[in-house]
């Protein structure tokens, strides 16, 4: 497994000398490797009601104008997580981005591959992952995303601090103040009592593992 | 809900499982009794579980790569350009055509000899234009005090220690460090323009007061603009001061000390004076601006001080003093400095430090106090 990833970092360094000397298939090949784990990672970020290609599109479309500043100090998948999260808070700040969640709540049918895709997750499920995105959307942006970024990626405060741009200090007064609106409403929610039902006593041993890297 | 369960709540958010074992297993006590928290323990697996499910998807289009490249690539749609500048060409196109056909035609007043000129009738250039760039040798001067520096009909003066860099197109002082005043009469038609290393002002009929943070208008009235030509106060008038805001420019080049100087703040409250120290004199290589490295070199003195050595630090608070007189990191050192040579009993040199902050700064934040410790010990 390591092999693989340190492999790929190889692949990376390639690619970035590639790039910085002007090799514009090269920038295409390095994004298209990472596009899929991106995209994982914006879907997550968004949840359900949003198309993530958009969202993809945008983020390497602003790392094409971001690479001359790119330093490596930081692996390739790691900074363009950053960009991404940047693109999702620009994303989550959006005027019209109420009106695309009223379409999606109105339940019309959608055309898109977007609608194949969330077709893989049972539909009790998507509901209630779109319910707890819903209580999210009420949420400040900032702290909806380091929120996000925290509990679901598994960064930890100090990477979510830098990713976002903020002091530590306030990156936990954020998820403090994300995570108590989203529990009570959550507890006051009908559908998303079901998913604090009881489970056998040493389910908060198991760990889990995951995130952007 | 109680601080505990906010305690372990948190933990329950710290995805990647940083705290150590033993707050862990009092954590999982904690969950094993609290059904609220048992509850927020399930709600954040599902909401992980379902999040990485649904992040689970076929790959993403193909090309989509590409279309990104392409798109950022894409030439922008070329835009007119304004009014503005279509005006500046044309007026500068004309001119340029002008003075080529009527005075430096090549072959005419050019290659001719400065006898073959006529007293009587001066070239038409130095007519046209005002009083060509002379050099300015006093910009990079020795600083002295109170120098009266006349300039055109404009009168130029240090208050205290001034420090001068090479001025710019369009800009007839460029003050780097210090404080000048600036008397332009009435009379004169032409603004003179100071440049600090944040902003500009323009001074016609006017005087003020200019340093690198601040403007105060004396008589008439001047105009600030930021470093790009944008205006930032249009009009300053009589008694009113304006202060440059806190924000630095984005720009600065003394971005990258802030780390090395938290750490050696850090140092210094953990009473690690040599550790801090090295730090500060690290940070001094930098290119800094003025009022940091003035704080920089303060923090030296405080080392000193805290390393017990007062005699170093009050020296270093005597050259923090002379270097910067006119801001207040200067009037705080000559004050510490002062106080320190009391404090090692050096009278004479307490008294001479005290006299100078007197007379320095009349109006200073310690003058009370300053008096009163020349009256206890008088010569």
């Amino acid at each position: 497994m390591q092999s693989v990833a340190s492999s790929k970092v190889a692949d990376d360094s390639a690619l970035v000398a590639a790039c910085r000397a002007g090799d514009r298939v090269a920038l295409e090949r390095m994004f298209s490797m990472h596009s899929p784990q991106l995209s994982r990672f914006l879907r997550r970020l968004v949840g359900p009601g949003t198309d993530a290609d958009d969202l993809l599109q945008n983020t390497l479309i602003a790392a094409v104008k971001a690479f001359p500043a790119y330093r490596g100090e930081s692996t390739v998948a790691r900074w363009l997580c950053g960009i991404a999260a940047a693109v999702v808070r620009d994303h989550f700040r959006r005027p019209d981005r109420r009106r695309i969640v009223a379409l999606d709540e109105a339940g019309l049918e959608k055309q898109s591959s977007e609608a194949w895709r969330e077709s893989q997750l049972a539909a009790e499920d998507r509901q209630q992952l779109s319910r707890i995105h819903d209580l999210l959307n009420r949420i400040d942006a900032d702290k909806r995303l380091a929120f996000v970024l925290h509990v679901v990626e598994g960064h930890s405060i100090d990477e979510v601090a830098v990713m976002t741009g903020t002091s530590t200090s306030a990156t936990k007064s954020r998820i403090f103040w994300a995570r108590k609106f989203l529990f009570e409403r959550a507890r006051r929610d009908p559908e998303l009592r079901a998913l604090m039902k009881p489970l056998p006593d040493t389910a908060w041993e198991q760990g889990k593992s995951g995130g952007c890297g | 809900m109680t601080n505990e369960c906010e305690v372990t709540q948190s933990w329950i958010d710290d995805f990647s499982g940083t705290l150590p074992m033993k707050a862990q297993s009092s954590q999982q006590r904690h969950v094993a009794t609290c059904d609220e928290c048992q509850q927020y323990w399930r709600f954040v697996q599902s909401f992980r579980d379902l999040s990485f499910a649904y992040g689970e998807a076929p790959p993403p289009r193909p090309n989509v790569a590409k279309v990104a490249v392409d798109a950022a690539f894409a030439p922008r749609p070329s835009q007119p350009l304004p009014w503005r500048t279509m005006g500046a060409l044309s007026v500068a196109a004309a001119a340029s055509l002008f003075l080529y056909a009527f005075v430096s035609r090549p072959g005419k007043s050019n290659d001719a000899s400065p006898a073959a000129l006529s007293p009587s009738k001066p070239p038409l250039l130095s007519r046209l234009t005002a009083a060509p760039p002379v050099a300015l040798p006093w910009v990079h001067a020795a600083p002295d005090a109170e120098t009266g520096m006349a300039m055109g009909g404009t009168q130029v003066k240090r208050v205290g220690e001034a420090h001068f860099g090479k001025p710019r197109r369009g800009v007839d002082l460029a003050l780097e460090d210090g404080r000048v005043q600036i008397s332009a009469p009435p009379g004169d038609a032409r603004k003179y323009v100071v440049q600090t290393r944040f902003f500009r002002v323009e001074v016609l009929g006017a005087r003020a007061l200019v340093d690198s943070q601040s403007v105060v208008v004396q008589e008439g009235q001047v105009r600030i603009l930021s470093l790009a030509g944008r205006v930032l106060v249009p009009s300053l008038r009589r008694g009113q001061r304006w202060m440059l805001p806190d924000v630095a420019p984005a720009t600065s080049p003394t971005a990258g000390y802030a780390d090395l100087l938290a750490q050696a703040r850090q140092k210094m409250a953990q009473g690690e004076s040599a550790s801090a120290s090295a730090l500060a004199k690290r940070i001094l290589q930098q290119t800094l601006e003025p009022n940091v490295r003035a704080e920089v070199e303060t923090l030296l003195a405080e080392c000193h001080q805290i390393g017990g050595d007062l005699s170093a630090a009050a020296r270093q608070y005597e050259l923090v003093a002379a270097k910067y007189v006119a801001t207040r990191a200067g009037e705080n050192a000559l004050f510490a400095a002062a106080k320190l040579w009391q404090s090692l009993a050096a009278d004479e040199r307490a008294q001479s430090s005290l006299r100078l902050y007197l007379q320095r700064y009349p109006h200073g934040l310690f003058r009370a106090d300053a008096e009163r410790r020349l009256r206890a010990n008088p010569e």
